[in-house]
């Protein structure tokens, strides 16, 4: 025990001296003993030393030996009080999983860009010999890939998110980051008809997900740090850190949680911010000015929300039709699919080299009016089927950049028609093609908040808000009528998964007290009546809870036996508001939850429902059996 | 149970072969604190920031390289005149380097040139937007508007461009395009905005008697005689032996009808330049208005009368030849077009050209000379373009205030 060691100065005064006595009277013995200030504050140190020393004896307290023992103590009291909670950490964690996607993606965009360069020259057009059979000789170094090192690449990386979310605890294996990486910068640069967004969003959920578990994140924060990554990859590829967030809420996590939210918000910033920083902040396209001149140019753009809706429909049906059927062939067949989907796409990119890869370029070509509106009709066409094939073949890569280009052609082509047949249409066909590009992500990924800000985000133009909004609902709304399933729920539906539907949790109309709740029966007692004149007035009904209005004090319950029982010489006279607080009621409000409901019932036979304007209005009463009833009268 | 296969540590699940979470037990030997793996992966993301930084550099310098070389081939392509050979060529350089405004630039020219004018627009526009006040941009943007014909667009863009940014363009290129605006103006009869720019081009126009002569001259298009005589004059003023100062001079008052001044000028601009043919038939005609002009100060009345009777035998003459090259009959019972109305009425007067009852009745030369003028101009219009003593005794006209 150090507290038994001698200190210095302690021959000053004894320890059975110092331990009984208090620092100041220790202090006058000192000043006693000797008549220098030096002696006196040796003295009055050596004091409180013992002093302290007798109280640390007294709790069981510890003292450091030494020097080092002292600052190995301050040290460790540092580095516990450094220690992050988990909340914190999670921040942190995003941040450092938004810089980590960021720098991730700007290199998977340069292999992308890389591999191109590599297979077909800098040229935009390259030999016809390459465009065949580049395509098909990768597409068989890419079926390899999956079937015999990655196999859990193929399909989206939007469900595999949410599988990692919904099903396997957050976990992604890293070696399907390494597969998308590798495969799809292959496959892209190759020519395929496939996006890079997709495989960045999986890129981010996956090193999320490593980094949560090295780092020992809880289960819970495990889970929902892929969606982080997710939207931390979707933004540094989309550079549109808004509509990455909201497409991660809307798509993958499905509600609004502050929790999450911030998480997802600074990992999204993060990554956008190392990207701009490496590869510049140049939009992904060159968006023309736009102004709504007139009202009526809108019923333009709603003809524009119908044709995108229909086409982004017959998208959906192909992808629905194809893919389950390319799927069920021998596993054999696996090997030569993503061959033969290229061969196909360098068929068509022979006549068509824009349907091939991402298409980003294109995209901007349309927007600036390159293209006549034939040649955006036929773009639209040959890019849904070779997207179709690639995707459909297993080939890894994204739908994401194919329904931007395949919305920014329709646009164009129903933009120069229009101006063909109604030349005052003020309108430019970028506009037209920016437009698109929204109408067909809401009608073929069913994403319709997502759309919107993205187009927004994309422009920078708020003006061009009233033309998206009414084309992209147009479009999604012919696309919820004709196709019950959304895209990702199809996919994960074929690939023998049942992942939550964000559309339908959307959509699913939640039960509420009212739809439970009913009039009140019998006789509202109040708090001031008393025990007699309460069972005077119940006694003619058949009901035997009854609700008693506590006037500022809320709402009791009280059985006709009770009130009998009460009615006593002694107690009849009491008021109700005598009642034990045991009877009390917490009361619900008519647009509350009925889970709510639920949760609050208890034992309690029923519970009031008031008004939230005034508490003492009672708009009726709940019982549990009611709430059983209306379950099951809306049970699918 | 299942809650024994829980990590305790950190809440993962356990795999049922392991004893131990495979995630907490050790990382590549080391069992390492939170605080720790996060300095880790600080550490680790700077060597990736390294790492990404130097292959984001690689990657731009070659599609830099690529860029340029596919630029200078379009440049090449634009000088052997086939732009739309350099369309594509353009292209290619902007896919490589997609935010460069100077192949945005060239590329919308070669559009231009190509006739591809609404794509040229939307580059130009976008260009524009990212830069307002870029002089090439809105000089490309004027030119569309041009060819447009939006006269208030081309107007905005040409001032945008003067007043723009330029890289290594002198003010005489600035006062060039002004040149360009005031002529397209004139060009398209917008009289009063060219003056108005041709007012900006002279006060910012240095005391140089060539480009003095210059603005006269778009004075002299814009017909704003006055202004351009005293650019005229300021050139002269600055270099007497300026032959096109004096030609212009000489002009400007031959468009006010100060014939007897635009002669000396006139003279004095062909013995400086005697090829100059403008200027001789110019002066030609000045001595002929001169020589026939009844109104003229300084001629006697006697001469004076002469030339109204010479006048109006001549506008009698014109006037038959006129018509019989139409095949009209002037002498028809009911005279009912223009042409017979008037010889109708000089049929009327022809008695009375004679000296001595010109003498007598000194008003008879007013209304003489306002049917020769009026005779005039209805030959001018429908026989055509007056030549010699028609075009003189015209000129009078307008001097006097009866023709246009």
């Amino acid at each position: 025990m150090q507290g038994k060691r001698a200190m210095p100065g302690q021959e000053a005064g004894g320890p059975s001296d110092s331990a009984g006595s208090s620092p100041s009277q220790s202090i006058s013995a000192a000043q006693g003993a000797t008549g220098r200030s030096r002696d006196r504050v040796l003295a009055f140190l050596s004091a409180w030393k013992a002093h302290a020393r007798a109280l640390a004896e007294e709790k069981k307290l510890t003292f450091p030996h030494s020097f080092g023992e002292v600052v190995r103590q301050a040290v460790a009291r540092i580095i516990r009080s450094l220690a992050l909670r988990e909340g914190n950490l999670f921040l942190l964690l995003a941040v450092i999983i938004g810089l980590a996607s960021g720098l991730l993606v700007v290199c998977f965009r340069i292999a992308i860009e890389g591999t191109r360069l590599w297979f077909f020259g800098s040229s935009l057009t390259a030999s016809p010999l390459r465009v065949l059979t580049v395509p098909t000789l990768v597409g068989f170094i890419i079926a390899a890939g999956i079937m015999l090192l990655f196999r859990g690449v193929r399909g989206s990386g939007v469900n595999q998110t949410k599988a990692a979310v919904y099903i396997y605890d957050g976990y992604i294996p890293f070696r399907t980051v390494i597969g998308k990486f590798v495969l799809c910068a292959l496959a892209i640069g190759s020519g395929q008809s496939l996006g890079p967004e997709d495989p960045s969003l999986q890129i981010g959920a996956g090193i999320a997900s490593a980094l949560g578990r090295r780092l020992r994140l809880s289960r819970e924060k495990i889970r929902l740090i892929a969606p982080v990554g997710a939207a931390a990859g979707l933004a540094a590829a989309f550079n549109a850190p808004i509509s990455a967030t909201i497409f991660v809420i809307e798509e993958v996590i499905g509600q609004w949680s502050a929790g999450v939210l911030g998480a997802i918000i600074l990992a999204a910033v993060s990554s956008v911010v190392v990207m701009r920083g490496l590869l510049g902040s140049e939009p992904l396209f060159g968006v023309p000015p736009y102004r709504l001149a007139n009202p009526t140019e809108l019923l333009a753009y709603a003809v524009l929300g119908v044709i995108g809706g229909f086409s982004s429909l017959i998208f959906v049906k192909l992808i629905a039709k194809i893919r389950p059927w390319l799927k069920a062939l021998p596993t054999w067949t696996h090997y030569a699919q993503p061959a033969a989907a290229g061969l196909l796409v360098g068929v068509i990119g022979l006549w068509f080299p824009q349907v091939m890869g991402a298409g980003y370029y294109y995209i901007d070509q349309a927007m600036h009016g390159q293209y006549l509106w034939e040649t955006l009709a036929f773009l639209a066409i040959f890019k849904i089927l070779a997207t179709t094939i690639s995707f459909a073949s297993g080939t890894p890569g994204g739908m994401f950049a194919p329904t931007l280009f395949i919305g920014a052609m329709i646009g164009g082509a129903v933009g120069g028609v229009e101006h063909h047949f109604f030349p005052a249409l003020t309108g430019p066909i970028g506009a037209y093609a920016l437009i698109g590009m929204g109408t067909l992500f809401a009608g073929f990924l069913r994403v319709p908040m997502t759309s919107v800000f993205m187009v927004l985000e994309l422009s920078g133009n708020y003006s061009i808000i009233l033309p998206v909004m009414v084309s992209n609902t147009i479009a999604y709304l012919i696309s919820r009528r004709y196709q019950s399933l959304a895209l990702f729920d199809l996919l994960s539906s074929q690939d023998g998964v049942e992942l939550p539907s964000m559309e339908e949790q959307r959509e699913a109309s939640a039960l509420r007290v009212e739809d439970a709740m009913r009039p009140v029966s019998g006789p509202i007692l109040l708090g001031e009546e008393t025990f007699a004149e309460a069972l005077e007035r119940v006694s003619g009904f058949p009901e035997q809870h009854f609700l008693v209005n506590q006037r500022k004090r809320g709402w009791s319950t009280v059985t006709k036996e009770m009130l009998e029982w009460q009615t006593t010489p002694e107690k009849k006279d009491q008021p109700l508001s005598s009642l034990p607080p045991s009877t009390r009621l917490p009361w619900l409000h008519p647009d509350q939850p009925l889970d709510v409901a639920m949760r609050m019932m208890g034992d309690r036979p029923l519970l009031p429902v008031v008004n939230r304007a005034n508490f003492e209005q009672i708009e009726g009463v709940v019982s549990l059996q009611d709430i059983l009833n209306t379950y099951r009268k809306a049970r699918p | 149970m299942q809650e024994d296969k829980i990590c305790p540590k950190c809440g993962q699940m356990i795999p049922s072969d392991t004893s131990e979470c495979p995630i907490c037990a050790n990382w590549l030997g080391f069992n390492l604190r939170r605080e720790t793996l996060l300095l880790l992966c600080f550490i680790l993301l700077g060597v990736l920031f390294v790492i990404t930084g130097f292959v984001v550099k690689f990657y731009h310098a070659h599609e830099k390289a690529l860029a340029e070389e596919w630029y200078q081939r379009g440049e090449a392509r634009l000088a052997e005149n086939k732009p739309q050979d350099a369309i594509l060529d353009f292209r290619t350089a902007l896919f490589h380097e997609g935010g460069n405004a100077h192949y945005q630039l060239r590329l919308a020219q070669a559009l231009v040139a190509s006739g591809h004018l609404e794509e040229a627009r939307t580059y130009l526009m976008r260009l524009w937007q990212s830069d307002p006040a870029s002089g090439p941009v809105n000089l490309e943007l004027a030119r569309l508007a041009m060819r447009r014909g939006d006269i208030p667009q081309v107007i905005n863009y040409y001032h945008n461009a003067i007043d723009g940014v330029w890289q290594g363009v002198s003010e005489q290129q600035r006062r060039n395009l002004r040149e360009s605006l005031c002529e397209y103006l004139i060009e398209h009869g917008r009289r009063a905005e060219a003056v108005a720019e041709l007012m900006a081009l002279s006060a910012e126009t240095p005391d140089n008697p060539q480009l003095r002569t210059q603005v006269g001259d778009l004075y002299l298009k814009a017909q704003d005689y006055d202004s351009a005589l005293k650019e005229f004059r300021r050139s002269l003023r600055l270099d007497r032996k300026q032959g096109a100062a004096w030609a212009g001079a000489g002009r400007a008052e031959f468009g006010m009808g100060n014939y007897r001044a635009a002669r000396g000028y006139l003279t004095h601009a062909l013995e400086l330049d005697p090829k100059d043919a403008d200027s001789a038939r110019m002066l030609e005609m000045a001595n002929r208005v001169l020589a026939i002009d009844p109104f003229e100060r300084f001629v006697s009345t006697r001469v004076r009368r002469q030339r109204v009777i010479f006048a109006f035998q001549h506008a009698l003459a014109r006037m038959e030849s006129c018509a019989q090259s139409r095949g009209e009959n002037l002498n028809a019972s009911t005279p009912q077009t223009d042409l017979q109305k008037l010889y109708a009425s000089a049929l009327k007067v022809k008695p009375k050209m004679r000296e001595q009852i010109l003498r007598r009745n000194p008003d008879l030369i007013d209304s003489a000379m306002a049917l020769v003028f009026q005779t005039e101009q209805v030959i001018a219009r429908q026989c055509g373009p007056p030549h010699g003593i028609d075009r003189a005794l015209l000129l009078i006209a307008q001097k006097n205030g009866v023709a246009d």
